[in-house]
């Protein structure tokens, strides 16, 4: 019997996990997929929003606020990168200059600290790459990047450290009320909680209708496509740049990662299937498009990789953050799209907060904090030489674009939420998102794996189910077909 | 820790192979800075022949054709080799830093000798549109895990890119049991050796669709198949007759890309032509103490030319510590008409021997005219009765064409 | 009965035409060596056979071999069928026999690299100390 079920490990599930892993009572996270995170916190812009664009009054607004704040801290606190880089909404006609007014207000109405307004010199001069159209443009130093893979595995792994249990694989497929609380049941096992915690990100409706079928909410997923430019662009933007937004959205934006390169992106597609994580022509050429408005000349020739990731957007205009009658003691994070990743540690608070008005829980005495070695590259020299006297296996770069060392994918691999797959020790390591694509890495990390894990190399996956990387037979396959 | 010998070679493959032997037979202490398990770069992954028809007059396979240098190179005791070694940063002053097993290395040298091979185009570099299932390798990847690690990638195989890494792995994977569907090509004429074409495609009748792209990977985890359309005189494709083609792994052969991060880094010019370093005869680039051979340099079709740049670059370097290489000016080399790139790019003077050339055309063409002139004057000319994109025409120029040039051109014409 | 073939002697790639009837007529080609190709590719179409077979105990599961002259195509595929049933033990020098006079061509297949034992290549990276 837990005290709590967290359906879905997205950072809203992993950060809740990881708070009330602090607390006196018993949590269990369970996730569907091979690996976190898988959903939406996999696919994003990353960004760390300023809290300019929520409708004042709303719950967005102020967590989006509330979040922006807490990000350094926890980051620092989670050794995870976050850099305040500042963003820029342009506007390039007096209709856009309007809605820039707009925004300027509403930004402090949500309480965001720093806001400047700045005229078309001013702009070109920090941002020479920015189209010479642009008229005026808002300035949020706040605004900040990160790395939600990092954010999200190592709060995890923090609250696994602080007592918190994971589950992966493991979807939930029912509930039942029972008299002491709850019975959760997935397509493995079954569960008893008193309190469950829905953070299933595009599936949360679902979750929500296996308690009331008719519940008049639903998720409607949302695509966006993005291109990721080579490191060679590092200095193409310092901030990042905005368009000034429509209904839709935030619309495309060209954007600095933490890591280095420049994400160009979103779109912003209502989709039929949830699990459609495909890129397309048009979308590709619908970015590269509007991000020429931006930055016209973008360089293109420089595109390493595209991906699609997908928003749990809904028709209900807010974060869908409330229990539903019938139903008490099930808390639904729902319709979590944008500022969803900014909003995530405010929405963490939220869930202790709810939970504390129920239950008299007690904070653990000794907490543990968030100890790893993240990066080999960043260490010191003399950090590093020392490490590598420990076990030479440091010493062995694997990744010739990222410079992962050989300890960090089998570290990776034997960490409380271990790594499996070729995609899991991708998201916690970088081996295999630099120029090469993995062409260098891949066998070198798949052996490392087969060791690691046991498994022949044949069985070892993209990212688990049937994405098998070799012909994925149990051996080495010495067929000859006859010849045609 | 630190390190001080007269030549580091970063790239223990057939050029770095070379010029350490070139190198070290003058008596300088040499260290090859490899980053895989082993020496003989790519050519340990090319188990097929067609290497040394120049160099030895022989037809080996690649790993015969390493073997015959490491085994050379074990005769010199000035040349040091470290393995599983990875140069993470150069500096201006031709300080390396180096990681391995044994530490993080600080090393001092005199010269630099960079051969690091390339690097392949991949799925991303071409923006193919689509899901990202497993099963969709760069054709380099893939001959990597079957020829040494002993797995097939796949069994129902389509490759995009009728180069000769994809020619290749197209006969290797029918050799293996799979079941390759064609080869997809985009521009109008293929891309491998004709020879490549014979025996891979023809002798197994897989087909070659030339003048056609790979527009969509379908797949949710692993591949499923791919849509094909023809592509336009532009290259563009024609949505409109897009056709499917199931299958379950994809290999990209579209492409060779140098690896010169690490001259980047120091803002040594890179030629855009070539991707590789800008050089002079002696194979010297553009910062002096540093030099390029092999794929790096430009990619090559013959490793026998690999091996003669890279006994150059060797060469070179010992001349260069021993101060015997004295330049009192550059020309800069245009080039015009078919002439897609020239190495090396820059005469430096004076010019005291024999310069090898290698050109690449951009279009095929039949009796064809290389013409060497010096504002305008024509001072030489060659004649080839067909010439390719796929195949480098080398030609060697005495010293007496090439003197005093102020604007040296190199053009072909049909 | 006609055939087209592209000779590959050297870098013109003529596109030849071959007659096949008493006696076999080649048409297209620019040289003597081309004619010869023709013919043979005709009568007795032959191949250099690489692969890789399995190796115990070795640096590496596989081990590259070639036959050691070019052999008739159809061969190959019974070829790799029989060497797909071969795993021989590292160390294993560099042209070392793995099949002797296959098909009674006087041909051999032989290894194209030499391997050592897993055990010494532990060996050496453990025992590399650089100065």
């Amino acid at each position: 019997m837990e005290d709590v079920i967290i359906i879905g490990g997205g950072v809203v599930g992993s950060l809740i996990a990881r708070e009330l892993s602090f607390y006196e009572i018993s949590v269990l996270l369970l996730e569907k997929e091979e690996d976190i995170p898988m959903g939406s916190t996999k696919a994003n812009s990353a960004i760390v929003h300023a809290g300019y664009d929520p409708l004042p009054g709303t719950l967005k607004a102020k967590t989006n606020v509330e979040g922006n704040r807490l990000y350094k801290d926890l980051c620092e606190k989670l050794k995870v990168p976050f850099k305040r880089i500042g963003a820029y909404v342009l506007a390039f006609n007096d209709d856009e200059l309007k809605t820039l007014l707009e925004l300027k207000e509403r930004g402090k109405t949500n309480g965001v600290s720093e806001i400047q307004i700045l005229k078309r010199e001013e702009i070109l001069k920090r941002e020479p790459n920015i189209n010479e159209e642009v008229k005026y443009a808002l300035f949020f130093p706040t605004s900040g990047i990160t790395n939600p893979f990092l954010l999200t595995i190592h709060a995890l792994e923090n609250a696994i450290e602080n007592g918190a249990k994971v589950k992966l694989r493991e979807e939930v497929i029912g509930i039942e009320k029972k008299d002491m609380g709850y019975k959760v049941i997935t397509n493995k096992s079954e569960y008893y909680c008193k309190y469950i915690i829905n953070c299933a990100g595009i599936n949360a409706d679902k979750i929500i209708h296996l308690l009331d079928p008719d519940y008049p909410f639903t998720i409607t997923p949302r695509k966006g496509e993005y291109l990721i430019l080579d490191k060679k662009a590092q200095n193409f933007v310092k901030s990042t740049i905005f368009h000034v937004p429509t209904q839709k959205g935030k619309g495309v934006l060209v954007t600095p990662t933490v890591d280095g390169n420049i994400l160009l992106g979103p779109t912003a597609e209502n989709i039929e299937d949830r699990e459609d994580k495909s890129t397309s022509h048009e979308g590709l050429s619908e970015v590269k498009e509007k991000v020429k408005k931006l930055t016209p000349n973008a360089p293109f020739n420089l595109v390493i990789n595209i991906f699609s990731g997908i928003r749990a957007s809904s028709t209900y205009k807010d974060f869908f953050v409330q229990e539903i009658p019938e139903f008490k003691n099930i808390l639904h994070f729902a319709g979590i799209d944008s500022p969803g990743l900014t909003s995530a540690p405010s929405l963490a608070k939220m869930a202790v907060e709810w939970l504390k008005e129920k239950e008299n829980i007690k904070r653990k005495k000794n907490i543990k904090d968030f100890e790893k070695i993240i990066s080999f590259k960043e260490l010191t020299e003399e950090e590093k030489e020392n490490l590598i006297k420990e076990d030479p296996r440091w010493g062995h770069i694997i990744c010739r674009c990222e410079h992962v060392s050989e300890m960090e994918v089998r570290n990776a691999i034997n960490s409380p939420l271990p790594a499996r797959t070729l995609e899991a020790i991708k998201k916690r390591t970088r081996a295999g998102m630099g120029r090469c694509q993995g062409a260098f890495c891949s066998y070198h990390i798949m052996k490392i794996l087969s060791e690691e894990l046991e498994i022949p190399m044949n069985m070892i996956t993209l990212r688990g189910g049937k994405s098998f990387l070799l012909n994925g037979e149990n051996k080495v396959r010495w067929k000859y077909a006859k010849r045609s | 820790m630190q390190k001080e010998v007269d030549i580091v070679i970063i790239g223990g493959g057939p050029a770095g192979l070379s010029a350490s032997i070139s190198s070290a037979e003058k008596g300088k202490s040499i260290l090859i800075l490899e980053r895989n398990e082993e020496l003989g770069g790519v050519l340990n992954q090319c188990i097929h022949p067609g290497f040394g028809l120049i160099y030895f007059k022989e037809e080996l396979t690649g790993p015969e054709y390493a073997y015959r240098f490491i085994k050379e190179i074990e005769k010199y005791p000035n040349i040091e080799v470290w393995l599983e070694t990875m140069v993470v940063d150069i500096t201006n002053e031709k300080e390396i830093t180096a990681i391995n097993k044994d530490g993080i290395w600080e090393i001092k040298t005199k010269a630099i000798i960079f051969s690091t091979g390339c690097r392949e185009r991949t799925r991303g570099n071409l923006q193919i549109p689509g899901t990202r299932p497993a099963g969709i390798y760069t054709a380099g990847t893939a001959q990597r895990l079957v020829n040494i690690e002993g797995y097939l990638p796949g069994e129902k195989i389509l490759i995009l890119g009728s180069g000769d890494i994809g020619l290749i792995m197209a006969r290797r994977l029918k050799w293996e049991g799979a079941e390759v569907i064609g080869v997809i090509e985009k521009l109008p004429y293929p891309g491998g050796l004709t020879r490549n074409l014979v025996q891979c495609l023809e002798d197994y009748n897989i087909p070659l669709y030339l003048k056609h792209t790979v527009v969509e990977i379908l797949g949710k985890d692993r591949v499923e198949g791919v849509y094909i359309a023809p592509v336009d005189d532009y290259g563009n494709p024609i949505m409109d007759n897009k056709r499917f083609i199931e299958c379950d792994t994809l290999l990209l052969s579209v492409g060779l890309i140098p690896e010169n991060d690490l001259l980047e880094n120091i803002n040594i010019p890179l030629d855009p032509r070539t991707q590789g370093p800008y050089v002079d005869q002696y194979l010297s680039t553009l910062k002096e103490g540093i030099f390029s051979c092999g794929n790096s340099l430009l990619v090559n079709d013959l490793v026998d030319y690999v091996t003669l740049q890279g006994i150059l670059a060797g060469k070179s370097a010992v001349r260069y510590i021993n101060n015997e290489i004295n330049i009192e000016k550059r020309a800069h080399i245009e080039i015009d008409g078919n002439l897609r790139l020239v190495v090396p790019q820059y005469l430096s003077y004076p010019i005291l021997e024999d310069i090898t050339f290698y050109f690449r055309v951009k279009e095929p063409q039949k009796s064809a005219i290389l013409t060497l002139k010096d504002n305008d004057k024509r001072i030489k000319e060659w004649r080839f009765p067909v010439v390719k994109p796929a195949e480098m025409i080398v030609i060697k120029v005495k010293p007496e064409f090439l003197r005093d040039m102020e604007n040296p051109k190199f053009s072909m014409e049909g | 009965m006609k055939k087209e073939l592209t000779c590959i002697v050297c870098p013109l790639g003529c596109s030849l035409e071959i007659e096949i009837g008493e006696d076999i007529i080649v048409k297209g080609n620019k040289c003597e060596k081309g004619k010869n190709y023709a013919i043979e590719e005709i009568k007795n179409p032959k191949r250099i056979l690489t692969t890789t077979i399995k190796i115990k105990n070795g640096k590496y599961k596989v081990i590259p071999v070639k036959t050691t002259a070019p052999i008739p195509k159809e061969y190959i595929f019974p070829l790799l069928e029989k060497l797909s049933e071969i795993e021989i033990s590292a160390p294993v020098p560099i042209g070392y026999k793995v099949l002797e006079n296959i098909f009674q061509l006087s041909i051999d297949v032989i290894t194209t690299r030499p391997m050592e034992t897993k055990e010494n290549t532990r060996k050496t990276k453990e025992t590399k100390k650089s100065t």
